[in-house]
C-alpha cells in the first residue's frame, strides 16, 4: 500500500535523494582512498613501513630533544595520519555497530503490542511487521537496524499525535527504511570521524543528512499533503523540554530549520549545505600531504606505492 | 513503589517475565496471576505438580516478592494470604517503560534515523508561521460545507 502511495514521487524529492546519495558516495570515495593507501602501503611496502615507523620514532625523539625541528618533524611524519584515519574509521564503525545493535535489541525487548491506533495505521500502510511500539512516555520515532531495519515508535508519540499525523511519521520513517539509512549512517559517521583531517568531510556529511531528511519529508508531502506531517513535527517540537533554549537568530540553517522552511513552502528551492571552497582547498592540500603525493616525507608514500606497483607489474 | 527496582538486571534474550526476575520467581508470579488471592500451600501444590519444589522455597520466594511489593500479603502469621499487586499486563508495561525510558537519550546520537533528532537551532518565526498555516488549514476544513 505504501509503495503505491510513493509511486508518485516528486521530482524534487528525487533530486534531494540523489544529492544525499552523491554526498555519501563522495565521503565513501575519500575514505576508500585513504583506506586503500593504508592497505597498499602496508602490503607493498612492508620493509619501507618498518623503516618508516623507525623514522617516526626517531623523529619524535628528535622533536623532544630539539623543538626547532618541530615543523619538519610534523611534516615528515604526516603520512601517519592515514594510518590513524583508517584505524579510527574501523574502530568507530565497530563501536557504533555494537551500540546500535544493543539499542535495537533493547527496543525490541521492550516492544509491546501495537495498540489500536498504531495497528490501524501500520495495517493501512502495510508496515505491520516493520513497526515496533516501545512503551516510553517520550515522543519519538526512529528507524534502526542495519540488515533488517525496523521502525520504532514510542507510545508517547502515539498518544501525542492524531492518527493522520502518526501515519505521516510512519511514512517519513519508511523512506529512511527504504534507503537503508541506518546502515548508511553507520558507515557515514565512521567515515566522518576517520576523515577528521579533511574539513570537506564534515560538509559532505551535513549535506547528506539534510538532503535525506528533506527528501523523506518531500515524499510524505507529495503523497499526503503538508498538514499531517507539519502537525506531527510541531507537536513533537512543542513537547521537547529544550524548547526554551532555542536559538533566536534569524536564518539559522539547522536540518530542522530547513525542514520547517520546506513545509512552509514545498516548492521553494532550499540551499543544501555545500562543500565550502576553503574546506575543499584545505582538504586537497591535506590529502596531498598525507598521501605523500608531495614527496616531502620518508616512506611509506604514495610515490613509493606507485613505484612498487609499477615494479611488480614489470617483473 | 519502585518497579524500577526489578529492572536492575534486564536479560534481553529471555522471554516475558524471565527478563526481569528469576525463573522460579516468574513461575510463582504466573501462578499468582492465575489463582489471584491464594496461599503459599496452594501455589506450592500447583507448582510441584509440574516440577520438584520444596514448600520452603515457594514460601521464601513469595515472602520476598511481598517485600519487593509485587505481592500483597495479608492475614495472620502462619496463615498468610497473598495476591498480586497489579495485573500481569500492568506489571509488564511498567517494567518495559522503566527500561525504555532514557534508552534513546542514552543512544540517541547513534546510527539511527530519528524523526526529530535534535530540537535546537530553529528559527522561531518560521515555526510560528508554520503553526499559523496549519491552524488556518484546519479552520478552513472545519468551516467548509460538506
Amino acid at each position: 500500500m505504501v509503495f503505491v502511495m510513493f509511486a508518485h514521487i516528486s521530482s524534487k524529492s528525487d533530486e534531494l535523494s540523489r544529492a544525499a546519495t552523491q554526498s555519501w558516495l563522495w565521503l565513501a570515495a575519500l575514505g576508500g582512498a585513504i583506506a586503500l593507501f593504508t592497505l597498499l602501503g602496508t602490503w607493498l611496502g612492508l620493509r619501507e613501513l618498518g623503516s618508516g615507523l623507525l623514522h617516526y620514532y626517531q623523529t619524535c625523539r628528535g622533536v623532544l630533544e630539539s623543538q626547532q625541528q618541530f615543523v619538519s618533524a610534523v611534516v615528515s611524519t604526516i603520512s601517519l595520519v592515514a594510518f590513524a584515519s583508517t584505524g579510527i574509521g574501523i574502530l568507530s564503525c565497530i563501536a557504533e555497530m555494537w551500540s546500535s545493535r544493543a539499542l535495537v535489541a533493547r527496543l525490541r525487548g521492550v516492544g509491546l503490542a501495537h495498540g489500536p491506533v498504531l495497528s490501524r495505521v501500520a495495517l493501512r500502510l502495510g508496515l505491520q511487521h516493520r513497526v515496533t511500539r516501545v512503551e516510553d512516555h517520550s515522543a519519538y520515532a526512529l528507524t534502526a537496524g542495519f540488515l533488517h531495519p525496523q521502525i520504532f515508535v514510542s507510545s508517547g508519540l502515539v498518544d501525542l499525535l492524531e492518527e493522520d499525523e502518526v501515519e505521516a511519521v510512519l511514512c517519513h520513517e519508511f523512506c529512511h527504511l527504504l534507503q537503508h539509512d541506518p546502515l548508511r549512517r553507520l558507515i557515514g559517521r565512521a567515515l566522518r570521524r576517520a576523515l577528521f583531517f579533511l574539513p570537506v568531510a564534515a560538509d559532505l556529511w551535513a549535506r547528506h543528512l539534510t538532503a535525506a531528511e528533506l527528501a523523506a519529508d518531500g515524499r510524505v508531502v507529495a503523497a499526503q499533503g503538508r498538514d499531517s506531517l507539519a502537525g506531527a513535527l510541531l507537536k513533537i517540537i512543542d513537547s521537547e523540554p529544550q524548547l526554551g533554549s532555542l536559538a533566536s537568530e534569524v536564518g539559522v540553517n539547522s536540518i530542522l530549520d530547513l525542514r520547517v522552511a520546506q513545509l512552509l513552502d514545498p516548492q521553494a528551492h532550499l540551499a543544501l549545505p555545500h562543500a565550502r571552497r576553503m574546506h575543499v582547498a584545505a582538504s586537497t592540500v591535506m590529502a596531498a600531504l598525507v598521501l605523500g603525493v608531495i614527496p616531502i616525507h620518508t616512506p611509506p608514500s604514495f610515490l613509493d606505492i606507485v613505484a612498487h606497483a609499477g615494479l611488480a607489474c614489470t617483473l | 513503589m519502585g518497579t524500577h527496582r526489578y529492572v536492575q538486571t534486564f536479560r534481553l534474550h529471555d522471554r516475558g517475565l524471565r527478563r526481569v526476575m528469576g525463573s522460579l520467581e516468574a513461575e510463582v508470579m504466573e501462578e499468582m496471576w492465575r489463582q489471584g488471592r491464594t496461599s503459599i500451600r496452594r501455589v506450592w501444590e500447583s507448582l510441584s505438580s509440574r516440577r520438584t519444589l520444596s514448600f520452603n522455597s515457594v514460601m521464601t520466594i513469595m515472602n520476598r516478592l511481598a517485600e519487593k511489593g509485587i505481592l500483597i500479603r495479608g492475614g495472620r502469621p502462619r496463615a498468610h494470604w497473598f495476591r498480586p499487586r497489579e495485573s500481569r499486563d500492568a506489571f509488564l508495561t511498567r517494567v518495559s517503560k522503566s527500561v525504555a525510558e532514557g534508552l534513546v537519550k542514552d543512544f540517541g546520537d547513534y546510527a539511527v534515523a530519528q524523526f526529530v533528532a535534535a530540537v535546537r537551532d530553529v528559527d522561531p518565526q518560521r515555526l510560528d508561521a508554520l503553526r499559523r498555516a496549519v491552524r488556518d488549514t484546519k479552520t478552513r476544513r472545519r468551516v467548509r460545507p460538506r
